[in-house]
C-alpha cells in the first residue's frame, strides 16, 4: 500500500515542506497536488525537487476538473484553479459536457498541460457524479472514462494514465447500480492504467462515525472490481480508511493536514460560510483506529500506553509538555506514520486483518470507557468501529467473499 | 468431398401451421436468422480454437415441403468433453486444464471481437482433439448474441440451465450482457473437465432448483476438490465464478497470459 500526501493550503516551504519532510521521513511514498492551492511554479518545483531528491516517489495532479461546475458562481473559491496558471480550467455547465466534442477538447486541454510537467503519471478530469449512478452525471463521467484514453494516445506520451472517477457518498449506496456501472467500465475498449477515486460528502467535516459503512462497502468494491480487472486504484482524500481500501484492492490513499484534504468535498470550492476556527491538535492511534486530541492522549496514555503506536513520531508528542506537538508540520507526519503502520500488505490475508483491528479497537476503546474519568467522546469515540465493522461484512456480501 | 471429412448441418426451420399466424411466421424467420448468424460469424473466425465452415455452403432447401438450412462444418475428431466427464475418465492434468482454459478464452476474444456472446460454453459443446495446436475446439453458435444488431427474440432463457450465467437470470439480460458470461461458463466447463462435478448443480436436481442454485448458490471453491492444482490457478477459476460480472477478472490477454504453461 502507497500513501500519498492529498496536498492543499499551507503546505509550507523550505524546512517546513510538509511533502519534503514526509517523503524523507519515508511516510508517503507521493504527492498528489492540488491546483487549487498551488501556483504552477510552485507546483513545477515541488515535481522537480521531488524528481532529483526522492525519484522513485509518486507525482500526481489532481487538475480538479470536477470543480469546474461551479466556477460560474463569482463567490466560488476555485483559488489559484481559476488563475492564468491553469488555462485549461475553466467554468463548465452541464449541458455543455453532454457533447462528446466538448468533453474530449477539455480532455485534451488538461492532459497537455499535465504532459508538460514533471508528474510520474497524468490524471484524466472528470466529473462527480451524484447521488445516482445512472444520471446525466453518470453518462458524463463514462464520456470522460471512455475517451481519456484515446485522448491520451494522441498525445503521444508515454506515462500512465489515470482517470478521475468521483462519486457522490450517496450513489455508492445503491448497490445494483454501482454493480452495473462497474461492470460497464471494467470492459472498455481502450482502458486507461489505472483510476484516481474520490468519495464525494456534503461537507469535509469528520464524523465520529468516519463514514457510512454502505458507503464505504461501496468504495471497497470499486477498489476490489477495477484490481481484479487489471486496474491501478489510487484514492484521494481516503485518510484513516486507506487500510481497508487497500486491503480491497487499492494501490494507494492519500490525505493531508487540513480535513479539506481527509475527506473530499466540493463544498471547499464553493461561497465560504462564516465562522471556522483552527482545530486542535490529534494524534492518530492505530490501535484505536482514530484520532484523539492531544489532551485525550494527555490523559489516557498513562493508563493505557498502548494507545501510542510506538513509532518515531510519537516523540514529538511529549507527555512533559501535555502531548503538545512543535508544530503542524509534526501532527501531519504522526497522521501519515501510522496509517502507515496500518499496511496491509504485511499481514497474510488483508480483509481478516481489518476485521482483527476492529476487534482490538473495540476492546481498548471498551477498557477506556470503562475506566473513570476517561470516556472518549465526540469524534474520539468509537462509533467508527460499528461503521467499519458493518462496513466489511456488507463488502464481503457484496465481493462475495467468505469473510 | 475431396480431401477432408466434413459434417454435413441440416438444421429444420418449422413451417406455420398456418400461414397467416404472423408469431409462427416471425419465429420461422428467426430460425433461418439465427443459422445465418452463426455461419456468418464463423465465417469470419481465424481463430483454431472454434470449428471452422467446410465446403458446403449455407443454402435453405425445402424438402417434401419442409424447410432445412443446409451447410458443412469441418469434422473435429475426437470426444467432446461432456462424454469424457461422463465417462469419468481419469482426472486431467492442471496444465491440461489450464490449456482448456486457454483456448476457451482465446474462442471468447475472438467472437467478442466481433461483438458477439456464445452464451452456450459447456462441455458439450468443446471437442477434444489430439492436434497439439488444436486441443481444444469450441462449436456451437447457435444461440449467439449480437450486441450491434436487431436482437433475436426467444422466448425464455436461451441457454442450458446448468450452465446459466447468473446475470442470464436477469429480464433485462440483454441490455448489460457481454463476453464476461462467456468466461463464467468457460470457467463452470474447466471446473467440470478439472473435477468431474458440476461446481453449482446437482444431477438430480428440476431445472428450476438449478437456475436458482445457478443465481444464489457460491460455486464450491476448486481447490476443495483438486487441492494438487495450485492455489493461483483455483483461485483464477473461483473468482470466474463469481455471480456478478464486475468480479470476473476481465482482461483477456491477462488471462490468456496466466494459462501459458
Amino acid at each position: 500500500m502507497k500513501l500519498y500526501a492529498q496536498q492543499g493550503h499551507g503546505t509550507g516551504s523550505g524546512e517546513n515542506d510538509r511533502i519534503i519532510a514526509g517523503l524523507s521521513a519515508g511516510c508517503i511514498q507521493g504527492v498528489i497536488v492540488s491546483p487549487k492551492d498551488y501556483g504552477v511554479s510552485r507546483a513545477q518545483a515541488l515535481f522537480e525537487q521531488m524528481e532529483s531528491q526522492t525519484p522513485s516517489a509518486d507525482r500526481f495532479f489532481d487538475p480538479q476538473w470536477y470543480a469546474s461546475i461551479l466556477a460560474h458562481d463569482p463567490d466560488s473559491r476555485m483559488g489559484k484553479l481559476g488563475s492564468e496558471d491553469y488555462p485549461f480550467f475553466d467554468a463548465r455547465r452541464r449541458s455543455q459536457l453532454e457533447s462528446e466534442s466538448r468533453v474530449r477538447a477539455d480532455l485534451e486541454a488538461c492532459l497537455r498541460f499535465q504532459a508538460g510537467l514533471s508528474v510520474t503519471a497524468v490524471i484524466a478530469p472528470g466529473i462527480v457524479i451524484r447521488q445516482r449512478f445512472n444520471s446525466i452525471e453518470g453518462v458524463i463521467a463514462k464520456s470522460f472514462i471512455r475517451n481519456a484514453t484515446d485522448v491520451w494516445s494522441s498525445i503521444g506520451d508515454d506515462r500512465p494514465l489515470y482517470v478521475t472517477l468521483a462519486i457522490d457518498a450517496e450513489a455508492l449506496q445503491d448497490r445494483h447500480e454501482l454493480e452495473e456501472f462497474l461492470s460497464e467500465i471494467t470492459v472498455m475498449d481502450s482502458s486507461p492504467d489505472g483510476f484516481y477515486v474520490l468519495v464525494h460528502h456534503l461537507t469535509s467535516e469528520i464524523e465520529p462515525e468516519l463514514v457510512d459503512p454502505r458507503t464505504l462497502a461501496g468504495w471497497m468494491f470499486i477498489n476490489h472490481s477495477l484490481n481484479l480487472n487489471g486496474f491501478q486504484v489510487i484514492n484521494g482524500y481516503s485518510d484513516i480508511l486507506t487500510p481497508f481500501l487497500a486491503a480491497a484492492g487499492g494501490s494507494a490513499g492519500a490525505t493531508g493536514w487540513w480535513n479539506t484534504q481527509k475527506k473530499f468535498s466540493l463544498n471547499r470550492f464553493s461561497p465560504p460560510t462564516p465562522g471556522g476556527r483552527r482545530p486542535v491538535y490529534r494524534y492518530l492511534s492505530a490501535k484505536l483506529l482514530n484520532s484523539i486530541r492531544i489532551d485525550e492522549l494527555q490523559l489516557l496514555r498513562q493508563s493505557f500506553p498502548e494507545i501510542l503506536n510506538d513509532l518515531p513520531s510519537d516523540n514529538s508528542y511529549d507527555a512533559q509538555n501535555g502531548s503538545l506537538p512543535d508544530n503542524q508540520l509534526v501532527e501531519v507526519l504522526q497522521t501519515w506514520e501510522a496509517i502507515a503502520s496500518l499496511d496491509p500488505d504485511t499481514a497474510p490475508v488483508p480483509l481478516i486483518a481489518c476485521k482483527s483491528r476492529i476487534g482490538v479497537a473495540q476492546d481498548l476503546y471498551d477498557r477506556i470507557n470503562l475506566a473513570p474519568g476517561m470516556r472518549l467522546t465526540g469524534r474520539s469515540n468509537g462509533d467508527h468501529l460499528q461503521s467499519l465493522q458493518t462496513a466489511l461484512q456488507l463488502f464481503a456480501e457484496l465481493a462475495e467473499i467468505d469473510l | 468431398m475431396g480431401g477432408s471429412p466434413e459434417v454435413l448441418k441440416v438444421v429444420s426451420i418449422p413451417a406455420p401451421d398456418d400461414p397467416r399466424d404472423k408469431e409462427q411466421i416471425r419465429f420461422q424467420d428467426e430460425c433461418v436468422a439465427r443459422v445465418r448468424r452463426e455461419v456468418g460469424i464463423l465465417s469470419r473466425c481465424q481463430s483454431p480454437y472454434l470449428v471452422k465452415l467446410a465446403s458446403i455452403p449455407l443454402g435453405e432447401h425445402v424438402v417434401a415441403g419442409y424447410t432445412y438450412s443446409i451447410y458443412s462444418e469441418e469434422f473435429l475428431d475426437g470426444p467432446d468433453l461432456w462424454k469424457s466427464i461422463k465417462q469419468s475418465t481419469p482426472l486431467p492434468s492442471e496444465s491440461e486444464s489450464k490449456e482448456l482454459l486457454r483456448c476457451l478464452v482465446e474462442a471468447v476474444k475472438e467472437i467478442w471481437s466481433m461483438r458477439y456472446i456464445h452464451r452456450d460454453i459447456k462441455p458439450a459443446n468443446v471437442i477434444r482433439l489430439s492436434d497439439p495446436n488444436r486441443p481444444f475446439v469450441l462449436i456451437d453458435l447457435g444461440i449467439a448474441f449480437g450486441l450491434l444488431e436487431t436482437g433475436l427474440t426467444w422466448q425464455g432463457v436461451p441457454c442450458t440451465a446448468r450452465y446459466l450465467a447468473p446475470e442470464m437470470g436477469n429480464p433485462n439480460f440483454r441490455l448489460n450482457l457481454d463476453y464476461r458470461t462467456d468466461l463464467y461458463t468457460s470457467a463452470l466447463t474447466v471446473f467440470e473437465f478439472s473435477t468431474n462435478e458440476h461446481p453449482i448443480a446437482r444431477d438430480n436436481d428440476d431445472d428450476i432448483r438449478t437456475v436458482s442454485r445457478a443465481l444464489h448458490q457460491p460455486a464450491r471453491s476448486l481447490a476443495s476438490l483438486r487441492a494438487d492444482y495450485s492455489p493461483k490457478f483455483c483461485m483464477l477459476i473461483d473468482q470466474l465464478l463469481k455471480k456478478k460480472p464486475a468480479l470476473r477478472p476481465a482482461n483477456l490477454d491477462s488471462l490468456i497470459a496466466q494459462t501459458h504453461l
